[in-house]
């Protein structure tokens, strides 16, 4: 016996010693060298459990999971208990995207040690990784019986708390909260609350149960004490007075507060808060206010309040350089006083002005100002413009001297435009105030002193906004000239200012409209947008260059994407754990929400989705698209009503910048309005690709069934064979489905927010879809063609004949369909290409590039569903060829007139067809877009003078003289400058063009080789 | 004009106009919420009255019991709330939560070249305590100063006394 565990324990440390080159070897990414140790270790040591579970992980990091699996069942049999292979498990199971199966594990292990902490706390750990609460309370009190500590036991109080928080009905809330209350209570009776964090979560406790008063007590009472360290109390305390109704409480508190703290809006917005609450039930407190005994001073009237602000404003005039706090809190008393301003506090505009004065000359002046802009109306707003523009004392033509006064100009308009005068002007009105604009960009370049490039240059907003007003007169009249010349200015703005991400986001979005994805992308990679941003800030590029035919750009950033997204929602839990570790307790929920929030992000699933459409465009043979459509299993639950429901939209849209009136801004409700469209075109294409999913699930059967050695068929599991009746009836259902959104689409188009809303321009490929609507429809009668063709005559009650007709009703509509597709496509390009006037020439360049890669996806869906008919065709070939007799005495038993030859001979001669159509469309494409290319390198991309430029140029020698020659040399060296620089954009923009258009030729070159290499039958 | 509230999780989504800046990090999610978790405290939001974010500090608390100390790990003004004092009220609250702490002093590193933070964090009483060679990455490599500023509990000011001679990273505790 001895001998035997010496043996054992010899074996251990042998084992030990040849495992640790192997962890750095996988560490390291070194995976074939540690598996051909692993390898040797185990047939030396087979009942090392540890090389096997760490033979699973290199498994799993080599792609080759099926076996990792295989090889995972075994370990798991022998329920180790090792800390290594526990760990090395653990790894496999969250690598496999399984975290469920390491709870089991530790659950087997704990069979074998029921009370060993390490396992019960691991265990623990891995409940809160699957959020699984009940498990996690029990597990916790099992710990706290081994080892009775705080930790474990309010481990088990916020497991409780988390029950609560996931049930629905308020019974079981009822009943759990009540529970963890007393646990607490239990601790605080017996004193043994030692750290801050318990109390916390006592706080939230009672919050959830509305217990208002009980926490103001635990703040008031001896408990509070122990919280000197917790931060947010006063804001804490400010809310329960609220919630409890104590407003003359709050209102005192928060004057305290305030005269501690000046500058703390919250304290503003919370004090008159109290205030209304107060003079709204003023009987109540009548006959309280000054009463020492009774109540705290307290304001109870406008005047008292008004009163308190010009005691407030005492406090801030002795500063050394007075906040902005109390001026803002006026123009807020104002705007709740509502019509009864007037009365207490006059005019707004004194109120506008007075800020202005002081703060005019920060960038704030205009977020800080914007809220209130609506007290004035006509008459009152131009005087208050007046007053504004003399503050500002630029006389006609002249240009800021200082930078406080270009910095009080800029404030003033843009103030001007939110307030609407911009929307006033015409189209000529509007290039002077842009030229005006760029000229003052020019002479404010001065007030740059620091030239660090890391620093945003303050006379940059001058070119903001006059890109905002070539968007404003695009809109007006549609020539994206004034687009392309915005770029030229902003593409100056940026070499000048390299940090500033206004015009990087500008850029970003104006090549975008032209159509430039190239440069656009370029823009792009400038803002360095990476991690969060990949999500908040996707929307603004990455479904654009699919469109545009940059489907390498595409693929690339999907994948970046999607990396993110499954990496970070692991990582999110290990710091659910680590919160439960530091008894973080208050963030928990907020960790839990945020992981949702990542999982059911609608720019995670729509990048999945159009991930594998991008994937089967670079697919050009039968098998590699068969064995991406296999792995597709995914893609039902995301065109799921259920999962489609859950879908968050975590999108930023206030990052671009902008100073219109509030009509032009995005509002809630354009932003829920996009977020509808892209749902819409989220389920559009997870319904399509479901549909590509069973279609290819139910081949890849049928034709089993033809070949006579279907024990293993690649790809799939041979007890997934009964499966296909499901893959038949899913194929109908999601079809189904299909049908009916394309309808709604005609029935219910989409309503793009308008061009004028800034921020709004990146439409979804929607719009593309509900333009082009016989895209879908050939789709459509794909699947059906293809649900007919795989399906065997013997399982239906048709016969040869319906069948056939069947079939070729769905390949005439086809045809039908193709034309329509070619003959619109056609009509655009030719709007797009034949334009004379030389100011239109960059109109409907984006139409063009978005219906020829709408083309191409359906082309590629095509091919897609070529393939997989051929693959049928190919296999009931074969069947017939090997084993004709058979068939034929099959024939004979058959009571339906079932003739597998003419059942061939149909389906294959129609099938023909079909290839025919498609591969014929693909070349008139093919066509199409070498003409677009053509046509527009001859072309170009518009008068190399460009009209603004060209102008300002002039303008400068007439008006400038007084300045000598100095002056005249560096305009000189400028007006060089930008001619080289609008050439430069204008090849930029071209070479865009061509590396889409070249792009898309060599897809569709991809596609008549796929269509080429089909087996011939 | 300011409101301080809690950092969460949620402003990783809405950070933006912060975080495009040449300047700062966006760093990935783990770290954000390793500071969360450990030292929510430290990590708060400067707010403007539309709910805007202004700007944010993320800090923590560490050392060994004779050098216990706050650590600011980023701090970030957008740009249109620059020369507000938006960054001195952050410090101002991390340096609390500090003396709350019992920390001896609360310390920073910032890019020698960063002469706009430098003079700021001059301004609210930093001084250099010394130079870390070749503390921020790229290209080149650029030194870091480690600025400092003594809390009460210091009341000899010991912790602040500059160093002769910069050090290297690897010799920083």
């Amino acid at each position: 016996m001895a001998s035997r565990s010496r043996l054992s324990r010899n074996d251990n440390s042998m084992a030990e010693r040849r495992l640790r080159p192997i962890y750095e070897w996988i560490d390291n990414g070194n995976y074939k060298k540690a598996l051909h140790e692993l390898d040797k270790l185990i047939k030396k040591l087979p009942g090392q459990n540890c090389s096997k579970a760490l033979k699973s992980l290199t498994l799993v990091r080599l792609g080759k999971d099926q076996e990792a699996i295989t090889l995972l069942k075994e370990v798991r049999e022998c329920k180790p208990s090792d800390e290594s292979t526990l760990l090395a498990l653990t790894a496999c199971y969250r690598e496999l995207k399984k975290p469920h199966m390491v709870c089991e594990v530790y659950e087997d292990a704990l069979l074998q040690d029921p009370i060993n902490e390490e396992l019960l706390s691991s265990l623990f750990m891995s409940y809160v990784r699957v959020c699984d609460y009940k498990k996690q309370q029990q597990t916790a009190l099992a710990l706290h019986k081994v080892k009775p500590n705080n930790p474990y036991y309010f481990w088990a109080i916020m497991s409780i708390v988390m029950q609560a928080y996931q049930a629905n009905d308020e019974i079981s809330k009822r009943i759990t909260l009540p529970l963890a209350e007393r646990m607490v209570q239990k601790y605080i009776n017996e004193d043994k609350i030692d750290a801050e964090q318990e109390i916390q979560l006592y706080l939230m406790i009672l919050d959830m149960q509305k217990k208002y008063k009980e926490s103001l007590e635990i703040l008031n009472g001896p408990l509070g004490d122990k919280l000197h360290r917790t931060v947010g109390l006063t804001r804490k305390k400010i809310d329960i007075y609220f919630e409890l109704e104590m407003y003359a409480e709050a209102n005192s508190y928060l004057k305290s507060l305030l005269l501690k703290d000046i500058d703390s809006w919250i304290y503003y917005t919370k004090y008159y808060d109290s205030l209304f609450k107060i003079i709204e039930s003023k009987d109540k407190y009548l006959n309280c206010n000054g009463n020492t005994d009774c109540l705290p001073p307290f304001d109870s009237s406008i005047e008292e309040a008004l009163l308190f602000l010009n005691e407030l404003q005492k406090l801030n005039s002795e500063q050394n350089y007075p906040q902005r706090g109390v001026y803002l809190a006026r123009l807020e008393l104002y705007s709740r006083l509502k019509e009864n301003a007037y009365k207490y506090m006059g005019d707004a505009i004194n109120l506008l002005t007075e800020y202005f004065k002081i703060f005019g000359h920060k960038p704030c002046c205009f977020y800080d100002l914007r809220p209130y802009m609506s007290f004035l109306k006509e008459e009152l707003l131009d005087e208050f413009l007046k007053i504004l523009d003399e503050i500002v004392n630029l006389k006609e033509g002249e240009f800021p001297k200082t930078k406080p006064q270009m910095e009080c100009y800029l404030s003033y308009l843009q103030l001007a435009r939110h307030v609407g005068i911009h929307d006033l002007m015409n189209t000529e009105e509007k290039l002077k105030l842009a030229d005006r604009l760029l000229r003052c960009y020019h002479k404010c370049e001065i007030f740059n002193n620091s030239k660090r490039s890391s620093e945003i240059m303050a006379n940059d907003t001058f070119v903001i906004m006059m890109a905002h007003l070539m968007y404003d007169i695009w809109v007006e009249n549609n020539r994206l000239t004034y687009i392309r010349e915005a770029t030229v200015v902003l593409e100056y703005a940026y070499a000048l200012s390299p940090s500033n991400f206004h015009i990087k986001l500008l850029l970003l979005k104006f090549y975008h409209m032209l159509g430039a994805s190239d440069a656009s992308n370029l823009a792009y990679i400038n803002l360095e947008i990476k991690n969060t941003q990949l999500d908040s800030l996707g929307y603004l590029h990455t479904f654009q260059m699919f469109n545009e035919g940059r489907f390498q750009n595409a693929s690339k950033l999907y994948a970046t994407t999607i990396r993110f997204f499954s990496h970070n929602y692991r990582e999110v839990a290990d710091h659910l754990t680590i919160s439960y570790k530091f008894g973080s307790f208050i963030k928990i929920i907020e960790f839990v929400e945020f992981r949702e929030k990542l999982k059911y992000s609608i720019h995670h699933s729509m990048c999945l989705i159009e991930n594998y459409f991008i994937s089967l465009l670079d697919v050009d043979n039968l098998d590699d698209c068969l064995e991406i459509l296999l792995k597709m299993n995914g893609v039902p639950e995301i065109a799921s009503k259920s999962q489609l429901k859950k879908m968050i939209n975590n999108r930023d849209y206030s990052v671009l910048i902008n100073y219109n009136p509030p009509t032009r801004c995005l509002t809630t409700e354009h932003s829920n309005q996009i977020f509808s469209h892209d749902l819409r075109l989220l389920e559009i294409r997870a319904v399509l690709l479901s549909c590509i999913y069973y279609s290819a699930r139910m081949i890849k059967q049928s034709s089993a069934q033809n070949i006579k050695t279907t024990s293993e068929v690649n790809g799939l599991n041979p007890d997934d064979e009964s499966l296909n009746s499901n893959d038949i009836d899913q194929l109908d259902l999601h079809l189904k489905t299909l049908k009916t959104l394309s309808v709604q689409l005609e029935s219910d188009p989409p309503v793009p927010v308008p061009n004028s809303v800034f921020g709004s321009f990146f439409g979804s490929k929607l719009f593309g879809f509900d333009k082009s609507k016989t895209m879908l429809t050939i789709v459509i009668n794909f699947i059906e063609f293809i649900q007919t063709i795989g399906s065997d005559v013997k399982t239906s009650v048709s016969t040869d004949d319906e069948w056939t007709a069947k079939m070729k009703t769905n390949a005439n509509e086809l045809t039908i369909a193709f034309d329509k597709s070619i003959t619109y496509c056609k009509f655009v390009i030719s709007k797009a290409i034949n334009e004379i006037d030389s100011s239109l020439k960059l109109e409907g360049r984006k139409e063009v590039l978005e219906i020829l890669t709408n083309m191409i996806d359906t082309l590629n869906i095509s091919c897609v569903f070529l393939s997989l008919a051929t693959y049928f065709i190919k296999s009931f070939q074969n069947k017939i060829v090997s084993d004709p007799k058979k068939i034929k005495a099959k024939r004979k038993t058959h009571s339906t007139p079932y003739n597998p030859e003419t059942q061939y001979k149909g389906k294959s001669e129609i099938l023909r067809e079909v290839v025919k159509t498609v591969q014929n469309n693909t070349s008139h494409i093919l066509v199409c877009v070498k003409n677009v290319e053509e046509a527009w390198t001859r072309i170009g991309c518009g008068n190399s003078n460009a009209l603004m430029l060209k102008k300002h140029d002039t303008d400068y020698t007439v008006n400038d003289t007084e300045e000598g020659k100095e002056a005249d040399k560096i305009r000189q060296i400028t007006a060089d400058r930008w001619r080289q620089l609008v050439d430069t954009i204008d090849k930029k923009i071209s070479d865009s063009y061509s590396g889409s258009l070249d792009e898309m030729v060599k897809i569709l070159i991809k596609k008549q080789t796929q269509i080429n290499k089909l087996p011939s039958f | 004009m300011t409101t301080l509230r809690p950092f969460n999780c949620d402003d990783l989504f809405k950070f933006n106009n912060v975080n495009l800046d040449s300047l700062t990090e966006t760093y990935a999610i783990p770290f954000y919420m390793q500071y969360l978790a450990h030292w929510p405290e430290y990590f708060q939001v400067a707010e403007s009255p539309t709910g805007e974010i202004m700007g944010y500090i993320m800090g923590k608390s560490e050392g060994q019991p004779d050098s216990w100390h706050g650590h600011v790990t980023a701090l970030t003004v957008a740009p249109e709330y620059r020369r507000l004092g938006v960054a001195g009220v952050l410090m101002n609250w991390l340096e609390e939560i500090s003396e709350k702490k019992d920390a001896w002093f609360v310390d920073l590193y910032v890019r020698v070249s960063n002469t706009v933070a430098i003079s700021m964090y001059k301004s609210l009483g930093y001084t250099v305590y010394r130079t870390v060679l070749e503390y921020y990455s790229g290209d080149p490599d650029e030194d870091a100063y480690d600025m400092r500023k003594a809390l009460s509990r210091d009341v000899e000011k010991k912790s602040i006394i500059p160093l002769e001679h910069p050090v290297r990273l690897d010799d920083c505790d």
